[in-house]
C-alpha cells in the first residue's frame, strides 16, 4: 500500500498534538523507524515540509516573504504584517526579506498562495504595455 | 505643426499622471512538471473548472509583453493539470502561475468578418490585429427549450441533390459524412459561395487542416466574392492539440455575437474526427482513463455541448440563427463507428457522401437512401417542395431498380419508363464544384425532369441541356424567375410559363430523341 507524503505528515501531525518534550521525541523516532521500515526515508523532506504547513496553518502561523530593492525600515516591516494578518487572521507572521536589486523600487509581498506585486519594475512595464495599447 | 505636437505630449502627460498602479492581490501558483503541451501546477487552491491561466516566466530579464495562456482542465488533489494554448517551449519548471478568474475568451464582433484567426483570435492573414470590444467566452450553456423556435427558413446550399433530397434550415445541425477526399469540404464551400446575398454570415472553422489546403480555401472564398461576409478559424495541424481542442468552441462563441443580434449564421466545423482525436490527445496526456478506443468518458459531451449551441431563436430572442454543418470523416465507409455514431444521434440529419457513386462519376456523391434531414420540407419554399417531394424516393428506389434490371433483359414498358427516368434525375444531380445553382434555376430543372419534359433527351446530353436550359433562361426568362422569387410558388401561372420556357429551348436542340 502506498502512502502518500499528506497522509505521512497528517498522522504525525495528530499524534504530536497535546504532547510534551519527551514523548514528541520517542514518537518521531518511532515514526522514522517506520518510515524505514516502509521504504519511505525518500519522502522526508516533503514530510517535513507538509508537517510544516500543518502545523502553521494549526497555530495561524503565516510565513511571508518580502522581496524589495532596499533594505525596508522596521515601520514598513511593521505596515506589512499587519496587512497580512488583516487578511489571513493569522495570530503570527513569519516575516523573512529578500533583497533583489532589479526590482528597482517597490517590494513584492508574498504569503500563501498570493502575490501581492507593488514593485517600480512591474509597474513600469505596465505602464508601458498601457502607453503601446 | 507644434500644436499637434504639444497636445500630444499633453495628452501624454495626462495619462501618465493619472496612470494607476495595479496593487491588487493575485493567486499564484508554481509550475512543477511541463511536457507535451501539459503543465502540472501546484498551488491556486481556488481554480475553477475551465479557467484561464496566465503563465509567466520567473526571468526577470526578458521584457516579455506577451503572456502564454493556458486552461485548466484537471482539477486534482494537489495538483492542477493545464493545458497549454501555444509554445509550451518558453515555459520552465518553476515559473509562476496566474489565475485569471475568467472563463477563456476569445474576441468576437463585425472585426472578424473577412479575417483567418486562431482560435485565440490572433491575426492569421497578416492584415493588422483585430480590434475587437467585445470578447464572449468560449464555453456557454445552450439556449434553453423556451427560447428557441422550429426552423423554418431554407438554407440554400445550392447543390441540386442536397435542397431538393435533403434540405437544410436555419437552426439546424445537419453532419457531412464520409470517407477522406470524397467532396465533404467541397459541399460545405459550395454552401458558403452560395449564401452571397442570402442575409447569412459564414464561419468556416479549419480543426487540425493543412495549412495549404486553407489557402486554397480562402483563395476561392475570395474568388467568388464569399470573404465579404466569411470569417476562418484556422487551428492547422502543426499547432497544439488544445488549439484544435478549443477551435470549434471559438468559432460558435465568433457565431454567438451575430446570433444575439438577430443575425443568421453558417458554421462549419471541419472536421470534428480531428477534434476528437486532439481531444483525446490532451486527455490521456492529462492520465483521465481511456474508454472506447482510446477516447475519453466525455467525448460525447464534447460534440454535444458545441452542436446544441446551434439553435434557431424565438423573436423574443432576436430571431436569429446559428446552423452548424460538422464534418466527420470516417475510415473505409464505416458509419458504425465510435464517433460517427455519436455525431449521428446529436445532429438533425445526415449528407452521407459514398465512395462508389463518387467513382462512377456521381458528384457529389450523395447517397439518397442513407441520407436524410430531420427538418426536411419544412425548411423548402413552396416551390421546391411541389416539384421535389418525391425525388428523395424515386432516387433511391430507382438503385434498387437498376440493380434488379442488371439481371433481366425484357422489362416491362412501366419499368423501362421508370429506369429511364431514373437516370434522367440521377444526371440532373451530377453538379460541378464550385458551381452552386440558385434556386429558382433548381426548381425549374426539377420541374423540367419530373414532368417528363427531359425524356426525350438522351441521358449524356442532359449535362449539356442544363448548361444551356441556364443560359436561355439568362437571356428569356428574367421575369419568369423573378416572379418565382417573389411568389416562391409554383401556381398554375407560372407553370405554364416553365413548360413553355422549357418547349421554347427544346425546340432549338437538335439531339432529341425522335419517337
Amino acid at each position: 500500500m502506498v502512502i502518500s507524503v499528506k497522509q505521512y505528515a497528517q498522522s504525525l501531525h495528530e499524534l504530536l498534538a497535546e504532547k510534551n518534550r519527551d514523548e514528541i521525541r520517542l514518537l518521531i523516532g518511532h515514526f522514522a523507524d517506520m518510515l524505514e521500515e516502509n521504504n519511505d526515508l525518500a519522502k522526508t523532506s516533503a514530510i517535513i515540509a507538509e508537517f510544516t504547513a500543518l502545523w502553521n496553518r494549526k497555530n495561524g502561523i503565516v510565513e511571508a516573504e518580502v522581496a524589495s530593492a532596499n533594505k525596508l525600515d522596521k515601520e514598513t516591516l511593521k505596515n506589512l504584517s499587519a496587512l497580512i494578518t488583516e487578511e489571513t487572521e493569522a495570530s503570527e507572521v513569519v516575516l523573512s526579506e529578500k533583497i533583489e536589486k532589479n526590482l528597482l523600487g517597490g517590494a513584492i509581498l508574498k504569503y500563501e498562495n498570493q502575490i501581492m506585486d507593488m514593485s517600480l519594475r512591474t509597474g513600469l512595464k505596465s505602464l508601458r504595455r498601457a502607453m503601446e495599447k | 505643426m507644434s500644436n499637434t505636437r504639444d497636445f500630444i505630449v499633453e495628452q501624454l502627460k495626462s495619462r501618465i499622471a493619472g496612470f494607476e498602479m495595479k496593487k491588487e492581490r493575485q493567486e499564484f501558483g508554481v509550475v512543477i512538471k511541463i511536457g507535451d503541451g501539459i503543465a502540472r501546477i501546484s498551488g491556486l487552491p481556488n481554480c475553477g473548472m475551465s479557467e484561464m491561466l496566465e503563465f509567466r516566466s520567473s526571468e526577470t530579464k526578458n521584457d516579455e509583453l506577451k503572456s502564454i495562456f493556458g486552461v485548466a482542465l484537471n482539477l486534482e488533489e494537489e495538483t492542477v493539470g493545464a493545458v497549454i494554448l501555444g509554445d509550451s517551449e518558453k515555459i520552465k519548471e518553476g515559473d509562476r502561475v496566474f489565475a485569471t478568474g475568467r472563463i477563456l475568451e476569445v474576441p468576437v464582433g463585425s472585426a472578424v468578418i473577412g479575417r483567418v484567426v486562431n482560435p485565440l483570435g490572433e491575426a492569421l492573414d497578416g492584415k493588422e490585429k483585430l480590434q475587437t470590444e467585445k470578447f464572449y467566452p468560449i464555453e456557454k450553456i445552450a439556449p434553453g427549450v423556451i427560447e428557441r423556435q422550429s426552423v423554418r427558413e431554407p438554407v440554400q446550399t445550392g447543390i441540386k441533390a442536397i435542397d431538393s433530397m435533403v434540405p437544410i434550415g436555419r437552426g439546424q445541425r445537419e453532419l457531412i459524412i464520409g470517407d477522406r477526399q470524397i467532396g465533404k469540404t467541397a459541399i460545405a464551400i459550395d454552401a458558403i459561395i452560395n449564401q452571397k446575398g442570402q442575409n447569412m454570415k459564414c464561419i468556416y472553422v479549419a480543426i487540425g487542416q493543412k495549412k495549404s489546403k486553407i489557402a486554397n480555401i480562402v483563395a476561392k472564398l475570395e474568388e467568388h466574392g464569399a470573404m465579404e461576409y466569411t470569417t476562418i478559424v484556422l487551428a492547422g495541424a502543426s499547432d497544439p492539440a488544445s488549439l484544435s481542442y478549443i477551435a470549434p468552441y471559438a468559432g460558435c462563441a465568433m457565431a454567438e455575437y451575430f446570433l444575439d443580434k438577430g443575425e443568421d449564421v453558417l458554421i462549419v466545423y471541419d472536421d470534428l474526427s480531428k477534434h476528437a482525436v486532439a481531444y483525446r490527445e490532451i486527455s490521456l496526456l492529462l492520465r483521465r482513463p481511456p474508454g472506447r478506443e482510446a477516447y475519453p468518458g466525455d467525448v460525447f459531451y464534447l460534440h454535444s455541448r458545441l452542436l446544441e449551441r446551434a439553435c434557431k431563436l424565438s423573436k423574443e430572442k432576436g430571431g436569429g440563427s446559428i446552423t452548424a454543418l460538422p464534418i466527420i470523416e470516417t475510415q473505409a465507409g464505416d458509419v458504425s463507428a465510435y464517433i460517427p455514431t455519436n455525431v449521428i444521434s446529436i445532429t438533425d440529419g445526415q449528407i452521407y457522401l459514398e465512395p462508389d457513386l463518387f467513382y462512377q462519376g456521381n458528384r457529389p456523391a450523395v447517397n439518397a437512401g442513407l441520407s436524410v434531414s430531420r427538418v426536411g420540407s419544412a425548411a423548402q419554399i413552396k416551390a421546391m417542395k411541389k416539384v421535389s417531394g418525391k425525388l428523395r424516393l424515386e432516387a433511391a428506389q430507382f438503385r434498387e431498380l437498376a440493380a434488379f434490371a442488371q439481371f433481366g433483359s425484357d422489362l416491362d414498358e412501366e419499368t423501362r419508363k421508370k429506369l429511364e427516368r431514373g437516370k434522367r434525375i440521377i444526371e440532373v444531380f451530377k453538379q460541378g464544384q464550385y458551381a452552386p445553382l440558385s434556386v429558382e434555376k433548381q426548381v425549374l430543372i426539377f420541374f423540367a425532369v419530373t414532368r417528363g419534359f427531359l425524356d426525350n433527351v438522351p441521358v449524356d446530353k442532359v449535362g449539356e441541356f442544363e448548361i444551356g436550359f441556364y443560359r436561355h433562361l439568362d437571356a428569356a426568362g428574367e421575369n419568369f424567375v423573378k416572379a418565382l422569387r417573389e411568389k416562391q410558388e409554383l401556381d398554375e401561372e407560372l407553370e405554364k410559363q416553365a413548360g413553355t420556357l422549357i418547349d421554347d429551348y427544346k425546340a432549338s436542340l437538335d439531339y432529341l430523341i425522335k419517337e
